[in-house]
């Protein structure tokens, strides 16, 4: 490192440091958010998160209220076997012994 | 390395003793200086996007705070001329007898010619080489080195005859 010169020591040793007043960080930050203009103090990043999550929710919601599924071949067979079961007892009522 | 909202604070912490350090020298008084210091980084936040890494943060940082300093000084010297505010401080010193080196160097450095503090208070203070020294004022090296040597030895004839021994 290059030795300081008698001029540089004088400086340096009497150079005063001065702490900042404790305010002065948050109004230059006031200052800041004042003069920026509203659109870009939007976080896209977040911004962007709310309406893809509500998309998904909405599809989500409409695809159980609209969409019906048909029933499963077994509980098809199912069904026509109880109605069958039920015409044959309806055929018995009518005869008579 | 991108200036945002949220790294501000951190670029405040990092910056704001050197920038202080720089314009203490310009400033009438502690209220001045706090003014000068929030002018530098609200400036810095203006300019974000021209910074654009095209230097260190520091080289454009001390660019715009020297500019900052000499809006100041043109403000000033419509209302007062500025070797009558030296002379005042240096009437003042001579009447408490006690002028302390900090004072005295405070003095001697306001009393430089603008072009020859601006070199020493970035080497001298701040520890800038001649590369970055050039690069912040826009001007080569060698003229930073001649000012450097100028100013360097007018402050010691200056700092001589208030008696200091160098």
């Amino acid at each position: 490192m290059k030795e300081q010169t008698a001029l540089e020591k004088f400086i340096t040793s009497n150079h005063q440091v001065l702490t900042p007043p404790d305010t002065e960080l948050s109004t230059i930050l006031q200052k800041i958010d004042h003069s920026t203009p509203w659109y870009q103090k939007i976080d896209f990043s977040q911004f962007f998160l709310v309406p893809a999550l509500t998309c998904a929710l909405l599809i989500l919601l409409s695809w159980s209220l609209f969409y019906s599924p048909s029933p499963p071949p077994s509980a098809q067979l199912t069904a026509q076997f109880v109605q069958e079961s039920f015409a044959i007892f309806e055929d018995i009522d009518d005869v008579t012994i | 390395m991108q200036i945002t909202r949220q790294n501000f604070p951190q670029i405040y912490h990092q910056h704001e003793r050197s920038i202080r350090s720089v314009l203490l020298y310009y400033a009438k008084n502690e209220e001045q200086l706090s003014d000068m210091v929030q002018e530098t980084f609200i400036k810095l936040w203006k300019s974000r996007h021209q910074f654009e890494n095209r230097s260190k943060l520091n080289t454009w940082l001390y660019r715009i705070a020297i500019n900052c300093a000499l809006d100041h000084l043109r403000k000033q010297k419509r209302h007062t001329n500025s070797t009558e505010l030296n002379d005042n401080i240096m009437e003042q010193s001579h009447l408490e007898q006690s002028v302390s080196n900090q004072q005295l160097l405070q003095f001697a450095l306001r009393s430089l010619d603008e072009k020859y503090r601006q070199v020493i208070l970035l080497h001298i203070i701040e520890g800038q080489s001649l590369d970055e020294i050039a690069e912040i004022l826009s001007i080569p090296q060698g003229t930073v080195k001649s000012r450097l040597h100028t100013a360097k030895n007018q402050l010691t004839t200056l700092l001589q005859q208030h008696g200091i021994e160098l």
